[in-house]
């Protein structure tokens, strides 16, 4: 075999093998898939308790085609992805002044300390009592929850740098304004893109649930209407569409921390998300 | 003597077994009946006065289930956990069309809005909203007790009928029946359904305004109904049978105006209100300001229910049509009637 050809044929395995492992993991979705079929075609349950997924994914596209797949969709992601803008930036800013500055520190240490474990949906009365039942209240919400993680991730990355780094900089006159821009921040970026990780799903399962308890236009509010009129596989469409969204924002997430951390160590190995 | 206690200790368990299935089968039957508002909804109140349940303890043990509204009533049937549902005409449609329970049967009649001398549900507005039509509530946020109910359904009829998408040009958001007087007043929504007794209230009806009633948009409603599955109908026909006797003889008992002023105090003392908050609609024939139609003997207006159910299929709400005939059993109220007689 010539040389051109042996090389072709090292990348066609190559390519083979990548597309084998890649294919493996989805292994368990689709024989997750496959039993759930079967199990609701076997006639133990009734299709209001579990309709097939065939059933499901006729009516996700069927939700597509008249538009409202997208239109919900859309309002969900908006929502979500405003209130977790905000809450990044707020929570970055916060982080870095909290871990930076002793008397931020102090007032600020109490209320992260019981806001974090605290189940902040319990406040949606409230905010709606507050807000009204629109996006204001929605996007508050997810602010409100989407915010601590960042907060935290931040603190924790600003106060691991190294004090070496720092008194450098100094050294060489990098004033306030520097030293954030230059040194703190990138230093402390990949603890922070950690905690945007964290935050991010947060944001997307607090909008849905708020969207659920207020009604409305959205992939929540289109979930309860169809469990009240009955209708199990609007249900489960919904729980489709929410999954696919979720995992598409997650990797996207996931592939923005590979570019912006391609400088970093940590690039250079695997991913593990 | 080893073979002999052995056969002693089976035969023992053997009798045990059989006593204690005798047993089982002479229990009581739990019956669980749902309702959603308060004394004006049967299940609440119609034992709370002793002595009108004569089989109670007997062949049945009674449990009135709280509910927010009728729809959650479909999935407790699906799962086996209530055996009576006070389903509105729109949820009982669900039910039969949309969960597939073809063997939902109608047994009984709760209530029905727009017989004339009657009540019928009204659906209100701020006194000083701009609204004045319903095409105006467009873009607006309106008030459900929950999605697909009785009063829901008949909101979505009126916004359809005037060229509104229910789903597009309003937000409808949920709330329980106690707290949408002060969602209307501090303009958190426009519009809310008025149901009794909440709609009797006088704040409401000073700083409220109706915007169209129940009657206007769907006529006559067999509203509420009670249905039960086939199957725990035929296995427990007798034990049905004298737990209708016993509502139905409650249902005299509180529809006899001699028994007003006592009626009132129980159903005071049930909902932690005074007696004024009752004393002058609770099972009154007054119009608006009186109470809903309740049939004496429970039994539910079919006609009614079947061009409820057809306006819900027309106005898309519906996938198919429902033959009402094929989904009542009114034969165990009908024998527990003529007990009474």
């Amino acid at each position: 075999m010539s040389r051109g050809a042996s090389n072709g044929a090292s990348a066609v395995r190559a390519l083979l093998g990548a597309l084998g492992l890649g294919m493996a993991g989805w292994i368990s979705i689709l024989v997750l898939v496959a039993a759930w079929e079967g199990v609701a075609r076997s006639g133990l349950v009734t299709p209001f308790m579990l309709p097939a997924p065939s059933v499901v994914l006729d009516r996700v596209w069927t939700d597509a085609a008249s538009g409202d797949l997208l239109n919900n969709l859309g309002l969900t992601l908006y929502r979500a992805l405003t209130g977790f803008a905000i809450a990044a930036a707020g929570g970055i800013a916060l982080g870095v002044l909290i871990a930076r500055n002793r008397a931020v520190r102090w007032f600020f240490d109490p209320l992260i300390s019981i806001g974090f474990p605290m189940p902040k949906i319990a406040f949606l009365p409230i905010v709606v009592l507050w807000f009204g039942f629109h996006d204001v209240s929605k996007i508050t919400m997810v602010v409100f929850d989407a915010i601590f993680p960042v907060v935290t991730a931040t603190i924790a990355g600003t106060q691991a740098i190294e004090r070496e780094l720092l008194w450098s900089a100094r050294n060489l006159g990098a004033n306030e304004r520097q030293l954030l821009r230059e040194i703190v921040l990138p230093a402390a970026l990949p603890q922070i893109l950690t905690g945007l990780q964290v935050a991010l799903p947060i944001a997307l399962i607090v909008c849905i649930v708020a969207e659920m308890t207020m009604g409305g236009v959205g992939l929540g509010g289109a979930m309860i209407t169809a469990a009240r009129f009955a209708d199990s596989p609007g249900v489960f469409a919904g729980i489709t569409e929410i999954a696919v969204a979720g995992y598409c924002i997650v990797k996207g997430m996931e592939r923005l921390r590979r570019r912006l951390l391609v400088w970093h160590q940590e690039a250079l190995a695997p991913p593990t998300v | 003597m080893r073979t002999l206690n052995f056969l002693l200790s089976a035969l023992t368990a053997v009798g045990l077994t059989l006593g204690a299935g005798a047993a089982r089968s002479a229990e009581p039957v739990k019956i669980r009946v749902a309702w959603v508002v308060p004394v004006a909804n049967w299940p609440s109140i119609m034992f709370e006065k002793p002595g009108l349940a004569k089989h109670l303890g007997k062949s049945y043990v009674f449990e009135g289930v709280r509910f927010q509204g009728t729809p959650p009533m479909i999935t407790a049937l699906a799962n086996g956990e209530l055996e009576i549902a006070d389903l509105a005409f729109a949820s009982f449609a669900l039910a039969v069309e949309n969960a597939g329970m073809k063997d939902l049967r109608v047994i009984a009649d709760e209530f029905q809005d727009g017989v004339d001398g009657y009540y019928t549900d009204e659906f209100f507005v701020p006194k000083d909203s701009p609204v004045k039509s319903v095409k105006d509530l467009k873009g607006k946020v309106l008030a459900t007790n929950a999605v697909g109910s009785g009063v829901d359904i008949v909101m979505r009829a009126a916004l359809r009928k005037n060229g509104l998408d229910d789903k597009k040009d309003v937000n409808i958001v949920e709330a329980a029946f106690p707290n949408m007087k002060a969602m209307l007043m501090s303009k958190k929504v426009e519009l809310i359904p008025g149901v009794i007794p909440f709609s009797l209230d006088p704040q409401l009806r000073s700083e409220g305004r109706v915007l169209f009633t129940q009657k206007e948009v769907v006529g006559r409603t067999q509203m509420i109904l009670w249905a039960a599955r086939e199957g725990f109908l035929k296995k427990h026909r007798a034990v049905m049978v004298d737990f209708m006797e016993d509502a139905i003889r409650a249902a005299h008992w509180w529809l006899d105006p001699k028994n007003h002023k006592e009626a009132v105090e129980i159903a005071a003392r049930v909902s932690k209100r005074p007696p004024e908050a009752f004393d002058k609609w609770l099972f009154i024939k007054a119009g608006q300001a009186g109470d809903y139609y309740r049939d004496a003997n429970m039994l539910p207006d079919l006609k009614a229910l079947q061009e409820n159910i057809k306006l819900q299929h027309d106005l898309g709400f519906l996938k198919a049509n429902i033959d009402v005939k094929k989904h009542a059993d009114l034969s165990i109220a009908q024998e527990a009637a003529k007990r009474l007689k």
